[in-house]
């Protein structure tokens, strides 16, 4: 676990949540020492802001998710449980990625299922082929399974409501996964068709995903158009 | 770990000094209390060396002591899965260079922040994985958040340069308890 966390210490992005340190005095696992951040998780900011937030903010927010991706996927790490309780908002609106890997440290050193928390809500995230019972046994996470959830991540953002919004309960959304039933935008959310296909194409099978260099530059794409449309004004 | 007996007499007595920790440690990391495994061997260092080259060295020491240890307790796993994990094998197997030119990047941080030994602070931007149980403050009584994997508190971090707020996140045990209790 210490070695999981050392690589942890040592990636240094603006976007993803640095590791200051661990304390020993919480438990018989070393306790992870990281900035707090003031505005908290993703979910909760989007709840609260959602009438405040312009196009703009919401890619930019993206922008800062992508980026990071980039970067872990760039250091071979694979985040593995992208969700809106994992992405946390400084004080400043900023967004990053916090707790990757973690699932793997979980996995290895603590024994847990990853189903045991999937069902807890990160489920309504995580890509289909982690819900699937794998014919050996063993859940493979892939950068993949990031791409997969960043769409639900890019959903949320765009719509500020939780992936499979109207489905309350988190064992029946695992049920809609595994029958294939991907979320759907709110009815009254007016998502842009261009970016409900890029959504669309992060959830397809594992090998037709978009890379992450694809995913940051589709949303770097649509950031300057919103820019660019909004100095024409 | 055989390669790294033909580096000569110091690093072969390291070595059996390692080793003999490990078989400690193996059950200790069992029982899930990775906490402090190992401490630095302040009597290993060359007492021919000042003092700051000396803690240099005892850090540096410590840190290939764990290198060491995970590489002893990965082997330890793959006996026991008969499984084949070159990635991760060759990872722990890393043979700890003594020159600086071909220092590992962590150790070679740590030598770095020697130079200024007053300023712990400074390890944060290192790669190093600081030990900040003594500067955390304000512990709240109860967890402020319950995460996935364990529950999180919010706390002050008083360093040198000034005290901030952090989140302190722990990992809850769940089925290591259980074994516990088997």
């Amino acid at each position: 676990m210490r070695r999981e966390l050392k690589v942890w210490g040592r990636l240094k992005h603006h976007s993803i949540l640095p590791l200051y340190g661990v304390a020993n005095d919480f438990g018989p696992h070393p306790a992870m020492i990281c900035p707090w951040a003031e505005n908290g998780a993703l979910t909760d900011f989007l709840e609260r802001q959602q009438d405040m937030l312009s196009s703009q903010d919401k890619f930019s927010l993206l922008n800062d998710i992508a980026l990071g991706l980039q970067y872990l996927h760039n250091e071979s790490v694979v985040h593995g449980d992208l969700t809106g309780s994992n992405v946390l908002i400084y004080a400043d609106g900023r967004a990053c990625l916090a707790d990757f890997g973690l699932s793997t440290i979980v996995l290895e050193f603590v024994g847990t299922s990853y189903f045991t928390s999937s069902i807890r809500g990160n489920v309504r995230w995580v890509a289909a082929e982690l819900c699937e019972a794998p014919e050996d046994n063993e859940i493979s996470l892939s950068t993949e399974c990031d791409i997969y959830s960043f769409g639900s991540i890019t959903l949320q953002v765009l719509t500020c409501k939780v992936p499979y919004y109207n489905v309350k309960n988190n064992i029946l959304v695992l049920g809609q996964v595994i029958k294939g039933k991907k979320p759907v935008p709110p009815k009254e959310s007016q998502i842009a068709p261009g970016h409900w296909k890029f959504i669309q194409q992060c959830w397809l099978p594992r090998a037709s995903r978009p890379s992450v260099g694809e995913i940051v530059a589709f949303v770097e794409c649509e950031r300057q158009a919103l820019l660019n449309s909004s100095t024409e004004i | 770990m055989k390669e790294e007996g033909s580096k000569g007499g110091r690093i072969g007595c390291e070595e059996t000094l390692v080793r003999k920790k490990v078989n400690g440690i193996g059950k200790e990391m069992q029982v899930g209390n990775k906490a402090d495994v190992v401490r630095p061997e302040e009597e290993e260092s060359h007492t021919t060396h000042d003092l700051r080259t000396k803690s240099a060295e005892s850090r540096r020491k410590e840190e290939e002591a764990k290198l060491k240890a995970f590489g002893a307790v990965c082997a330890t796993e793959e006996e026991i899965l008969k499984e084949e994990q070159p990635a991760r094998g060759k990872e722990c197997d890393k043979p700890t260079p003594h020159n600086s030119e071909n220092m590992l990047p962590h150790a070679h941080s740590l030598l770095n922040t020697s130079t200024s030994p007053t300023s712990e602070s400074t390890a944060t931007e290192e790669d190093s994985l600081e030990d900040l149980t003594n500067e955390l403050q304000g512990k709240s009584r109860y967890p402020i958040a319950f995460g996935g994997f364990g529950d999180i508190w919010k706390c002050d971090l008083v360093k040198p340069s000034g005290t901030i707020q952090v989140a302190v996140k722990t990992i809850r045990s769940f089925e290591s308890d259980n074994e516990k209790l088997r």
